[in-house]
């Protein structure tokens, strides 16, 4: 395969691709490394939430006489209850409801309060916050790892997400002219510039679709606010879109019972498995939120859909998985494509996967970076590195596995800590470790300056097995968590022992040819 | 742009290039975005199709500005090029808009 592109478009691209990916890389490491966790964000919060002592959750035929005991009790949770069909986990009764105000978001939100009844009947309640550890994670995915309010922190990420559509369009362009030649050609062993180079293309290639995806959809989670802006600017709105919300001055009506309400839903959407059921607005709205394997979910983890709560019609079918218009479920596509929600567990693994080769591949992008600009120095005769390279030299090892280390810390903290994690626990101490580690990257010697920080993220990361299986009682998520982070941190220690060895100098045993990708 | 004549590209100046693509690209796919959207008569609620169609549209022309705008031979070119076709982009939204009104 030949494919010719002229000299000097190469030329620019390749240092378009190598500037662009080092203003952008630390960060997307960041979005990588944390989204990756965050494919298996609610299994993660079901392990670290400590379940409230309660009675068993009463039946789905006993829910009415739950829910009636529980306003009762407390009338502001007219406002907005939900009944949960398999209680377990983050969710542990069949009902609940937040008095914090309003439906958590991004990871910070008020406590929830948990209904059951006892034997006698009597109504038992507590209230705790949700474990905030996963999505803090989440949310550090989110803002690219950046402690700033989500309004600031987003259009910074947008900005980075061009970037990064940038780098791939280049890094391409770079790549192809050599594809034939390369792309078989992967050689771990021989100078360490080659060994990343391969390795950086090599995952560059693979993963292209995903990572074309992940920069087209972060653009538009990054700007989906001000786009809005501009449409509502722009475009004109139909005077039908003022009228009131119907349901504000309409008298209270009888919302059916759960198992009611579940059987309309199975007539109207059959094989949709319903997860929750939220009745709102003391009874005059009703949503639900579900799942189906079979068909992309417009959110990370389930689709929704309203209901009329005195009927049990489906009112809106515009997010409700297989049962969507044709333009919305194209619409969803995109979404389930960032979020990995179609396909169910085989799918979260594989984004997991391509995550974590996301993230090597930005680690390796900056190291390539470093060992080119070097090289060309010590062409033109510098002796010392120039403070750029001595900086992003020290930097990326500190930034990385910085990030590694203190998701890692944040995993064992998160069943340990009082109060599931309330305040701002968790951000103390994932940017206390991540400062650490860059703080350890610059005091070592050179030679140790990828080493320490490995070292530091692998002990902690190893750490998170025996919290995993003995914080909790043993389950599958747990054990699974457990193996995930012995994998990954004895992968760590083997990075850390090879990384003892310093780096092969340039010889003349190693052919001269131009460098492509950095 | 760069077809048919063989005098090299330079490399040099590309990020004052990429600056004029990142913010006319703003400019030319938020105006596309308009125009289409009032060409189609599409309503600006995030709950319709259209709405979150437009929304979609957005990120890849201002991605593909992204990688093109560092062929122009300069930063005013960039800058002319871009914004001109911006401009005729959110004059063709302003005429629309007059019709219909």
């Amino acid at each position: 395969m030949k494919i010719r592109v002229r000299s000097d478009i190469l030329h620019l691209y390749r240092e378009l691709h190598s500037w662009v990916g080092i203003l952008a890389g630390l960060f997307l490491f960041v979005a990588f490394y944390a989204g990756a966790i965050s494919m298996f964000e609610q299994p993660l919060q079901d392990w670290a939430t400590r379940p409230p002592v309660l009675p068993a959750p009463v039946s789905l035929s006993r829910t009415p006489e739950l829910i009636e005991r529980a306003l009762a009790a407390h009338p502001e949770a007219a406002a907005g209850y939900s009944v949960i069909l398999t209680p377990a986990g983050a969710h542990p009764a069949r009902l609940e409801w937040s008095d914090g105000g309003g439906r958590h978001h991004h990871g910070r939100g008020g406590a929830t309060v948990f209904a059951a009844l006892d034997d006698h009947g009597a109504l038992v309640t507590a209230r705790q916050p949700a474990s905030t550890a996963a999505g803090f994670i989440d949310v550090l995915h989110q803002q690219i790892g950046l402690p700033l309010p989500h309004d600031i922190a987003m259009p910074i990420m947008g900005v980075i997400a061009l970037l990064y559509a940038t780098a791939l369009t280049s890094g391409t362009l770079v790549f192809l002219p050599t594809l034939a030649r390369n792309l078989f050609s992967l050689k771990l062993f021989g100078s360490a510039q080659k060994a990343w180079l391969d390795l950086h293309n090599l995952l560059g290639i693979f993963s292209l679709p995903f990572h074309i995806v992940m920069a087209v959809t972060s653009v538009v989670f990054a700007f989906h606010e001000q786009v809005f802006v501009v449409q509502h600017l722009t475009l004109s709105t139909p005077p039908a879109m003022h009228r009131p919300h119907p349901a504000a001055g309409a008298p209270p009506v009888a919302a059916l019972p759960p198992d009611a309400i579940l059987a309309a839903i199975a007539r109207q959407a059959p094989g949709v498995a319903v997860d929750s059921i939220d009745y709102l607005q003391s009874g005059r709205a009703m949503r639900i939120s579900v799942h189906d394997p079979r068909y992309s979910l417009r959110g990370p983890t389930s689709g929704f859909a309203t209901v009329d709560p005195s009927t049990g019609r489906i009112l809106s079918r515009d997010y409700l998985p297989g049962q969507q218009p044709r333009g919305m479920s194209v619409i969803t596509v995109f979404f389930a494509l960032h979020f990995g929600s179609f396909g169910g567990t085989p799918v979260r693994v594989l984004y997991l996967l391509l995550g974590l080769g996301g993230a090597a591949l930005f680690y390796g992008g900056n190291r390539l970076w470093v060992v080119a600009r070097r090289r060309r120095e010590q062409r033109d005769g510098r002796v010392r590195d120039s403070l750029g390279t001595r900086l992003l030299d020290r930097l990326t090892p500190g930034w990385s596995f910085g990030c590694v280390g203190g998701c890692s810390a944040v995993l064992c903290a998160a069943p340990l800590v009082a109060d599931n994690g309330s305040g701002s626990v968790f951000a103390a101490l994932f940017y206390g470790v991540f400062t650490a580690a860059v703080a350890l990257a610059f005091v070592v010697p050179q030679r140790l300056s990828e080493q320490a920080p490995l070292w530091l993220a692998s002990v902690l990361t190893l750490a998170v097995a025996p919290i995993a299986v003995l914080a909790r009682p043993v389950s599958s998520g747990a054990l699974l968590l457990a193996g995930a982070a012995l994998l990954l941190g004895a992968g760590l220690a083997a990075l850390a022992r090879r990384s003892g060895r310093r780096e092969v100098p340039l010889t003349s045993r190693h052919r001269p040819r131009p460098v492509q990708a950095a | 742009m760069s077809a048919g004549t063989a005098t090299p590209i330079p490399t040099a100046g590309w990020s004052a290039r990429l600056l004029a693509g990142l913010l006319t690209g703003a400019a030319l796919s938020l105006g596309t975005m308009a125009l289409i959207g009032r060409l189609l008569d599409c309503v600006p609620s995030p709950q319709t199709v259209g709405a979150q169609a437009l929304m979609w549209l957005v990120a890849p022309i201002w991605c593909a500005v992204m990688a093109a705008c560092v062929l122009f031979r300069s930063a005013a070119r960039a800058w002319i090029v871009l914004g001109g076709a911006s401009a005729l982009v959110w004059l063709g939204w302003w005429v629309v808009q007059e019709i219909a009104a």
